[in-house]
């Protein structure tokens, strides 16, 4: 063999030419395939041995490529004691730890199969996978051939047993499923996959539909907690996936899932985040509320608040949270830089809206100067800067939603993912210009939500105007949307003449609702229009009377009339105070007005302006109450017991008085129109009838403290003093704490004993103080309505016990007086605190004790037959003259021993409580046998 | 940050020849499945206590077991379904290892894989199980279904038999959808959507598939991995198909220098996943995203974008190849392989919650 022949066998071998191997080549060599095949000759030896060779391959291949294959070497693996001591340790004790948990888990989880049966634990399974098919597979080998034959494929899975197995039924079924799923902008692809033949090749993203056909409820009956827990984390952290994946949507599903199973924080937090990404701003801001429910102060939480307030462009809001933040952790670089986003956009917001329209000003007056190129050049640039602005705080958003994302430590594949996130800002971008609509979305929401509430008998043409209008304005297109509210307003106007409630009603809303679109196209003047207008119809709609105000006093405030959208807004902060945004927006245009030292001036002129306001205010809450509790049956009723609550309020009793004896002649069961028209009476100092009212009332419901109140006063006017005592005294009996009826009753005890003239007076005055008090509680309605929007039926429902405590201390109590079932009992009884032994005897003694043990139901333990003991044993050392023969110990004590759990709890009775009991029931009359009942 | 790292928490050294290791849910105990020297099977449960493993049961039986899964057993029962060289499915209770409580003569050929959803709270629907062999069949089981299987996959009597090497269940969202994944020695991939009862996709890697699994079960089919002879590691994107492309995006690494044997996803991390290879080495990946997983072809449609992956870390762990592993699903990090030379280990990741 010749040195050729040699050399070109090399070659041949390795395709690496011998003179290859050497220094000077390596060195100038800059390919790393070429490098790479040098070093797989070098280190298989073929060649010979060249240790330093290849140490200086290897080192130019890291430099040149580091990630390169053939650098890749097997590392021994580390065994424990190869490691420092402190990691040692950190493994030991991970180790240890879980495998001294995991039994408790195990255990938990193992002990749930003897309490299951088969059946039980089947139920949610599907059967078995189809039961003809085991007639398809007996068949299977026959058919198979033929089909695949055709197809070359080895399936013989029963393509003809199975009816829709044939190709062309395929694609139907694969469209049909696809009409089901697709999305508008799917449309194209649909088309050319119908085209063509094929089974299911064409290019679908299935991310994209599936997600939808994801079970949003979770199986979770026979589940315990821990299972339940167990299963909420694996679906937390399959949305912890789909989120770094970039499947917003999945992650939600994910994330809700985990939610329905376990409600925990976390998952909240990261639906936030995913939403966040989504640009539902809306619904992260509810998701971190509920986290911050959880965790008062946890910043992701509050970032991420801050972020969506920030990009709804509610920057105050914003800024409340992230001073939060900031407060929690100083050093919170995120929210730093977040806080500082927030106030440079809020500038230019600010500033923005000015510039525009400070530009469309200079516009039209150019227009009408001269119409030459000047003209198109200025619009030009205005425009150009107009759009300059709008890509600046564009720009910044995209910034600010990235870096408070990246705060994100909990989970850090996801934080993780946020770099990469962070290359890809031309998506980013684009979702962007999507912003604008999606901002304007929450307002659009509440809009609809009122008028889904309202509008029950439009005709379908205004509904589908509506609609429309709707619709464009969750588009963002404005204009449109105005020319359709525009139209559907002018078609109810026509139709006034039929029904003028329910379409004043609807007009309202929709002006309230043009008054939006004109808000976002900055036509204030128009805006203003509508609000007022909109004000006008609006009778007896808190919430959208609210909103119109609000909106209203922005227009002002924006046109720049700040003196008149102060005294709008201190309208609004009367109203509800506990509305933030009126409170910013009302301490904004106060600094403005006292810089430029206008407020006194205003303050004097809106004196009178509010307090007429303030009277206008103070029922429609409960109008709404009244509302929600009767069924639509009785809308006529309502409708009259509105007009006449409305009356009320304007003071013009008499015509009150004229629809609640409406309500009466509809309805003559119900005793709330007689109370109302009673009050009417009081104020018209006709205290015969009212008496007559009242006393109807307390026939019905004889411990109606309303009405027996308000039966004294009748009483104390006619100068019926002793009789108006009574009345009082009753009240005393079964609220003693009553504060008001105690005044009364001693100002009556006064009048009595002076005999003095000024009775009327006091009176008058009382009233007033009835109205006042009413109020905490009404807030406190409308405030749970405004949260729990979804839940308001349950919530004012929940409310109602409270609501008749109208003359009772202003301290959130219980009306005991009017416990009607174990509910309400329960909730009494868990409503007073712990050691307020005084409470729970009053609770007590306002109990039938022949209904005791059903109202306790299932619910006793021993810590409430303790109190219950407690109370009994107090009861029987208090004059036992007022207690009634029915409300006697004895029947209390037999009653508690009647209850479902009693012979178990009394186990629990300590020797203290038994002291208690016999002293209480040697006071009894049948001492044996409630002696032998608690085995003493 | 640091790389993660693979240690060896404990190992053992056994008296058979094993082929793959199951953890026992909700527990530190594992499963080891075999082979005794007389060709009997072995089934030995270990528990890990205080650095090391103890042994806690074991039984023999007639035939050598090749695989096993507890994927479609339920939580509270936590059974397990075996597949042995005589081609029966026998599914174990643990506590009464005497009798199987559910038994099939399911192929003719040993099963090679096996795998089962709809348990353990992994996947909705049915609990299936389903088992490939070397017999070219690849069968769908439901535990509550006696001597038949639900579906079968399978060549027709003309054709030649491919010895089915891997098989595993994906897709299953809801209680409806549910694939089939089945690789073969030539290197064929077969998808099969069992809800339609119609193949999916199908491709051919050259080399034939050792292992098959999906990222996760119970999602929207999102990715699969494909281990090969001759050192290759496929991961498909699972998301989006387009045949005008060849069905699924994929990215291939290779890696190992020899067959690679097994992949398994964390199942506390879907990116991230080992292999183990027929030099007894292990490779710990990380699967990244593109920023965009979806491009529009020349037509106008959409096509899947491969990510790609990227080595966290590789150990050589044993001279022999590595037949099971599995990761633990209730400790992130810990997981259980045993490998050719007899001896099962139990071996820790550390910083994995860091990537």
């Amino acid at each position: 063999m010749t040195d050729v022949d040699f050399v070109a066998d090399a070659k041949k071998k390795h395709d690496v030419p011998l003179e290859h191997l050497d220094f000077k080549h390596v060195e100038k060599c800059e390919n790393v395939k070429e490098l790479e095949k040098i070093y797989r000759v070098l280190i298989s030896g073929v060649e010979g041995k060249y240790p330093d060779l290849e140490n200086f391959v290897h080192e130019k291949i890291k430099r040149l490529s580091p990630t390169s294959r053939v650098l890749r070497k097997d590392n021994p693996i580390f065994t424990k004691q190869a490691l420092s001591k402190a990691e040692q340790e950190l493994i030991d004790n991970e180790i240890l730890s879980f495998v001294k948990e995991i039994p408790n888990v195990e255990k938990k989880i193992v002990s749930n199969t003897e309490i299951l049966n088969e059946s039980e634990r089947d139920t949610d399974i599907p059967p078995v996978r189809s039961a003809k098919q085991a007639s398809i597979i007996s068949s299977a080998s026959k058919s198979s051939s033929q089909t695949i034959q055709e197809t070359k494929k080895e399936i013989s899975t029963s393509k003809k047993s199975v009816k829709p197995k044939d190709y062309r039924e395929w694609e139907k079924i694969e469209k049909q499923i696809e009409n089901e799923l697709e999305d508008k902008n799917d449309n194209e692809s649909i088309s050319k996959v119908s085209k063509d033949k094929t089974v299911v090749n064409h290019g679908r993203d299935l991310s994209k539909n599936l997600v939808k056909e994801l079970p949003k409820e979770v199986p979770v009956e026979n589940m315990d907690d821990t299972k339940r827990s167990i299963k909420a984390d694996q679906e937390k952290c399959k949305g912890n996936e789909a989120y770094a994946s970039g499947s917003y949507a999945e992650a939600v599903a994910y994330y809700s899932r985990s939610i329905k199973l376990f409600p925990n924080a976390a998952s909240y937090n990261n639906r936030a985040l995913a939403y966040i990404k989504m640009e539902q701003w809306e619904k992260a801001i509810q998701d971190c509320n509920e986290v911050l429910k959880y965790e008062k102060d946890n910043i992701k939480a509050l970032l991420r608040r801050a972020t969506a307030y920030h990009k709804r462009k509610n920057f105050d809001k914003a800024n409340i949270d992230i001073d939060r933040c900031l407060v929690l952790d100083p050093n919170d670089k995120k929210a730093q830089d977040l806080k500082k986003q927030i106030e440079a956009d809020h500038k230019k917001d600010t500033e923005d809206k000015e510039r525009v329209k400070s530009i469309g000003g200079n516009r039209l007056k150019i227009e009408e100067t001269d119409g030459s190129d000047e003209e198109s050049e200025q619009e030009e640039e205005a425009k150009k800067e107009i759009e300059k602005k709008l890509d600046e705080p564009k720009k910044k958003i995209n910034i600010a939603e990235v870096e408070s994302d990246e705060s994100d430590s909990e989970e850090e594949t996801i934080k993780k993912f946020e770099n990469q996130e962070e290359k890809t800002d031309e998506r980013l971008k684009t979702d962007e210009s999507k912003l604008n609509p999606v901002n304007e979305q929450p307002t659009q929401i509440e809009t609809s939500k009122i008028e889904t509430k309202v509008v029950f008998e439009l005709p379908d043409s205004v509904l589908k105007l509506k609609d429309k209008a709707t619709e464009l304005f969750s588009n963002g297109q404005y204009g449109d949307a105005i020319e359709y509210y525009t139209k559907s307003i002018d078609e109810l106007k026509a139709l006034k003449s039929h029904n003028t409630t329910e379409i004043n009603k609807n007009l309202s809303v929709l002006f309230n609702n043009r008054a939006s679109c004109y808000q976002h196209i900055g036509d204030f003047k128009n805006c203003m229009k509508d609000c007022e207008s909109g004000l006008d119809l609006v009778e007896d709609n808190f919430s959208l009377k609210c909103k119109l105000l609000f909106k209203k006093a922005h227009a002002l405030e924006m046109s720049e009339k700040y003196e008149e959208s102060f005294s709008t807004y201190e309208i609004l902060m009367k109203m509800d105070s506990k509305f933030k945004n009126v409170q910013l927006n009302y301490n904004r245009v106060r600094n403005i007005l006292s810089q430029s030292g206008h407020l006194n001036k205003i303050r004097e002129k809106s004196e009178t302006k509010i307090s007429t306001s303030d009277l206008e205010i103070k029922k429609p809450p409960q109008v709404d109450i009244n509302q929600l509790e009767l069924e639509n049956k009785q809308k006529l009723y309502d409708e009259y017991k509105m007009k006449g609550n409305d009356f009320v309020k304007l003071n013009n009793y008499e015509k009150a008085c004229e629809f609640y004896s409406k309500c009466i002649d509809l309805d003559p069961s119900n005793s709330i129109a007689y109370s109302n028209r009673s009050l009417c009476y009081i104020k018209l100092n006709k205290s015969d009838l009212a008496i007559k009212d009242t006393s109807f009332v307390i026939e019905k419901e004889a411990n109606n403290v309303k009405a027996l109140y308000r039966r004294a006063l009748a009483y104390k006017d006619k100068k019926n003093y002793e009789t108006s005592l009574k009345d009082l005294n009753k009240i005393l009996s079964i609220e003693p704490n009553n504060q008001i009826a105690k005044s009364e009753l001693n100002s009556i005890q006064n009048i009595i004993h002076k005999d003095v003239q000024k009775n009327i007076e006091k009176t008058t005055n009382q009233t007033l103080i009835q109205e006042v008090e009413e109020q905490p509680v009404k807030e406190r309605i409308s405030e749970a309505k405004v949260e729990i929007k979804s839940e308001t039926k349950l919530a004012s429902k929940k409310e109602t016990p409270q609501l008749t405590p109208i003359l009772n201390t202003p301290k959130k109590t219980y009306d005991f007086t009017s416990i009607s079932n174990g509910y309400e009992f329960l909730q009494a009884w868990n409503s007073i605190s712990p050691k307020d032994l005084d409470s729970y005897t009053n609770l007590l003694s306002n109990i039938d004790p022949k209904n005791l043990h059903k109202f306790i139901g299932s619910k006793l333990d021993d810590d409430m037959l303790t109190k219950l003991i407690k109370c009994v044993h107090r009861l029987s050392n208090e004059n036992a003259d007022l207690i009634r023969d029915k409300y006697s110990i004895d029947n209390y004590l037999e009653s508690i021993s009647k209850t479902q759990r009693f012979e178990i709890t009394k186990l629990f009775i300590s020797k203290e409580q038994k002291l208690m009991l016999t002293e209480a029931i040697v006071k009894t009359s049948n001492a044996d046998k409630l002696r032998k009942l608690y085995s003493i | 940050m640091e790389k993660p790292q693979i240690i060896l928490y404990a190992q053992k050294s056994l008296n058979y020849t094993l082929f793959d290791c199951k953890w026992i849910p909700y527990s530190a105990k594992f499963v080891v499945l075999g082979n005794h020297a007389r060709g009997t099977g072995a089934i030995q449960v270990y528990e890990l206590a205080s650095g090391d493993v103890k042994l806690v049961k074991e039984t023999e039986k007639l035939k050598a077991f090749k695989c096993g899964t507890f994927g479609a057993s339920k939580v509270e029962t936590r059974h397990l379904a075996t597949g042995d060289f005589d081609g029966n499915l026998n599914i174990w209770d643990l506590e009464r290892l005497e009798q199987p409580i559910y038994s099939v003569k399911a192929h003719k050929e040993i099963i090679n894989a096996i795998d089962g959803v709809g348990g353990l709270g992994i996947g909705e629907g049915a609990p299936e199980i389903v088992t490939a062999s070397r017999d070219g069949s690849v069968k769908v089981w439901d535990p509550r279904q006696k001597d038949v299987p639900v579906a079968i996959i399978e060549p027709a009597e003309n054709e030649t038999k491919r010895d089915a090497w891997a098989a595993c269940f994906g897709h299953a969202y809801n209680s409806h959808e549910r694939c089939v994944c089945s690789g073969y020695d030539n290197g064929d991939i077969k998808l099969f959507d069992l809800r339609n009862m119609c193949l999916k996709w199908e491709t051919n890697v050259k080399n034939g598939v050792c292992c098959l699994e999906f990222d996760r079960k119970d999602i929207i089919m999102n990715k699969l991995l494909a281990t090969t002879l001759e050192s290759k590691i496929n991961v498909y994107d699972m998301r989006t198909q387009n045949d005008a492309h060849g069905g699924f995006a994929k990215v291939t690494e290779k890696a190992h220098d020899s067959t690679v044997w097994l992949g398994k996803h964390l199942p506390q991390n879907r990116e991230v996943f080992m292999t183990c290879g027929g030099g007894g080495s292990m490779y710990l990946w990380k699967y990244s995203y593109p920023p965009n997983r979806v491009a529009k072809d020349a037509n106008g449609e959409e096509m899947g974008v491969p990510g790609t992956i990227q080595l966290l870390q590789n150990v050589g762990l044993s001279s022999q190849p590595i037949s099971g592993f599995d990761w633990s699903p209730d400790k992130l990090g810990l997981a259980v392989s045993t490998s050719f030379d007899q001896t099962v280990r139990v071996i820790v990741c550390t910083k994995l919650n860091s990537i």
